[in-house]
């Protein structure tokens, strides 16, 4: 068999001492930013990219990933013992879990909480080694015209994803687009909107942009919320469920799994709206829906196992099609690039080594998620005492040297100051950034490859709806939008956010 | 602004669009069109800022139509002090080295914490410069300066 060949050339390149302390190290990262709140794994692999350089680029990624997926471990533990979601993709997760916590049950949730992340990831890395050949396979296939379609589609995914209005989140994924064009043309070479500035020939960094809105920016709406927090770390008594918890998880687990692989798949998906759509599904069919938002442990173990699978399930696109899904694989791409890979199908042919030594390192972390979470747990718990006020200086202080290493680049630096002033703004105006952001990636891309369609095509824009595979991918996109203006819906997605 | 526009957050949004759309247009009048089948460097950006421009309107027309809960005030002063932190290292990371810089991140972000006191600051920035000189700079191999001169 292919697949078991191809693992075993990963793991033995997964396995090594070097990498599965990259691994640890990735994983530790990530949880650590999953707990704390106020700092995510954008602005935490944005912050490491630069470091990344001086290491081997399978150790890079490795390292990496583990932050992503850690970081949906860790969110958990927050969400759980402070209803504070540590991680976006873990809001779901306060509802029924921070419920279970103060009926003294903080230790079954975290442990389902664990396990089901376990069973998840164990299941989408499995996937991803099944499913990215076939896909890089059809890739090879895709033609500029193919390409625009599928990131157009994303770009459709990422509005539904976001949250609040949807008429801004367009806007908002038009902005970054016409922010990424910002530079040289790739064609001509004519320089658009740098206003004689050379630092911008190049375009504005992507690090910058991430830094400046998801670190600065919300250090500063952190800032104005003054909370205190409530930590129920006495009640952790027993950690382990007993057997009625798990009759009434397994399955949750598994329909959990389920929907996250599936929605983390999708361009525009990820872990956020893996744990929504889980959560929902679970209250839907739910025999006594009430339950639900008092403690129902169904409602950690379904959101928790679904962000998990589509943290992993979301490296499926960019490791075929060499299109970023979310923020964190764009961010991942950047990673690549520095280290002179070009993310597409051809990774999976020209460095074999590289693309299932990542996948079957993910099973090595996730494997060391659950010794860190479970056994463990105590200390991250420690960490939640560390107050804000001492957390978000150091923040900035990694920030600062991230920014200005990635280029030694002082001019970055001035940059990501404008970025993070636009970063408060857009979340004082509800403006959700990650559109933008993804547009910012996307953007240079769907022009460059909607120019190449329509110079083939010799000016008839007719060639991306004769194209069976970009006309599939069109329709799709098309029935998402309809599907979205629906009033039923529309308000079903609505509630879903509201109760977060 | 009690009483007067409904969704404030919406309006202002739609403007801010609104602006860059219009910029977006507007400077990239100068960039060739080009034509559908050869497309200058002003045929998509001038697309998507006609786009923008439709859309903020759009987010103006729905702020003042529907009604939005009210808009937290816009806190300057954290904004300045962040902001200024961030730029301070910029203006001194190259001139005064790491050490100050760093010291200077940490003091002036920590200023609008709520809770500021001294011999925590200076603890935490203690902790900062050890880790940017010892991990960064020496372990990491980053070029920075470390002092002065």
């Amino acid at each position: 068999m292919d697949l078991l060949a191809n693992l075993a050339m990963g793991f033995a390149v997964a396995l090594t001492w070097h990498n599965i302390a990259f691994c640890l190290l990735g994983v530790s990262l990530g949880t650590l930013v999953g707990v704390l709140p106020g700092i995510g794994p954008v602005a935490t692999i944005a912050m490491l990219l630069p470091i990344t350089f001086h290491f081997e680029p399978a150790s890079a990624l490795i390292m990496l990933a583990g932050i992503y997926y850690g970081a949906q471990y860790g969110g958990s533990t927050t969400s759980i013992l402070i209803n504070l979601p540590g991680e976006v993709s873990s809001v779901v997760t306060c509802l029924d879990g921070y419920q279970m916590a103060r009926q003294g049950r903080a230790g079954p949730a975290l442990a389902i909480a664990a396990l089901g992340s376990f069973f998840a990831g164990c299941v989408s890395t499995l996937l991803v080694a099944m499913f990215a050949p076939p896909l890089a396979e059809l890739a090879f296939k895709f033609g500029p015209a193919e390409r625009f379609s599928l990131m157009l589609l994303g770009l459709v995914a990422a509005v539904i994803l976001a949250r609040g209005s949807l008429l801004k989140a367009v806007a908002m994924i038009v902005l970054g687009i016409l922010l990424g064009l910002v530079g040289a043309d790739p064609e001509v070479g004519r320089m658009r909107y740098t206003f004689g500035l050379p630092e911008l020939t190049d375009g504005i960094g992507f690090v910058v942009v991430a830094m400046g809105i998801f670190a600065f920016g919300e250090i500063i709406a952190n800032l104005e919320q003054r909370e205190e927090r409530e930590v129920f770390t006495k009640n952790i008594k027993g950690l382990w469920p007993t057997r009625e918890d798990f009759r009434a998880s397994w399955k949750a687990v598994l329909r959990g799994t389920a929907i996250g692989s599936l929605l983390g798949i999708l361009p525009g998906g990820g872990a956020v709206l893996g744990s929504f759509a889980a959560y929902m599904v679970e209250k839907k069919i739910a025999r006594d829906p009430s339950r639900f938002g008092k403690g129902a442990i169904e409602g950690v173990a379904a959101p928790e196992s679904a962000n998990n699978a589509a943290a992993q399930t979301s490296f499926i696109p960019l490791l075929t099609l060499g299109i970023p899904s979310n923020a964190v694989m764009a961010l991942m791409v950047g990673a690549m690039i520095i280290h002179g890979i070009q993310p597409g199908p051809q990774v999976m042919t020209e460095r074999p080594e590289l693309f299932w030594g990542m996948i079957a390192s993910m099973w090595v972390g996730n494997l060391l998620l659950v010794i860190l979470n479970l056994p463990l747990i105590g200390i991250w718990v420690k960490l939640l005492t560390v107050p804000y006020r001492l957390l978000y200086p150091a923040i900035m202080v990694l920030c600062c040297i991230g920014i200005y290493s990635l280029n030694n680049s002082v001019f970055d630096v001035g940059v990501a100051v404008v970025f993070g002033f636009l970063g408060y703004v857009f979340i004082k105006l509800k403006c959700e950034p990650a559109p933008l952001l993804l547009g910012f990636v996307l953007g240079p891309m769907l022009e460059e490859n909607l120019r190449k369609a329509m110079t083939i095509s010799r000016g008839d824009p007719s060639v991306f709806f004769t194209r069976p595979l970009s006309l599939s991918m069109l329709t799709v996109a098309a029935i998402l939008l309809v599907i979205m203006i629906v009033p039923t819906v529309r308000r079903g997605r609505d509630e879903a956010f509201q109760e977060s | 602004m009690e009483g007067g526009i409904r969704g404030k957050q919406d309006v202002l949004a739609g403007l801010l669009f609104l602006f860059f759309g219009l910029a977006a247009v507007v400077l990239g009048r100068d960039y060739p069109l080009g034509t559908s089948m050869r497309m200058g460097p002003g045929y998509f950006p001038t697309i998507l800022g006609a786009l923008l421009i439709v859309l903020g309107a759009g987010v103006v027309l729905r702020g003042l139509l529907v009604r939005d809960e009210p808009m937290g005030r816009f806190e300057l002063g954290p904004t300045l002090l962040i902001l200024s932190a961030v730029a301070l290292f910029a203006l001194t990371v190259e001139r005064l080295g790491i050490v100050l810089s760093v010291t200077l991140v940490v003091l002036v972000s920590a200023l609008p914490s709520g809770h500021f006191r001294w011999h925590e600051v200076i603890v935490l920035a203690l902790v900062m410069v050890g880790l940017a000189v010892g991990l960064f700079t020496y372990g990491l191999g980053l070029p920075f300066k470390v002092f002065p001169g």
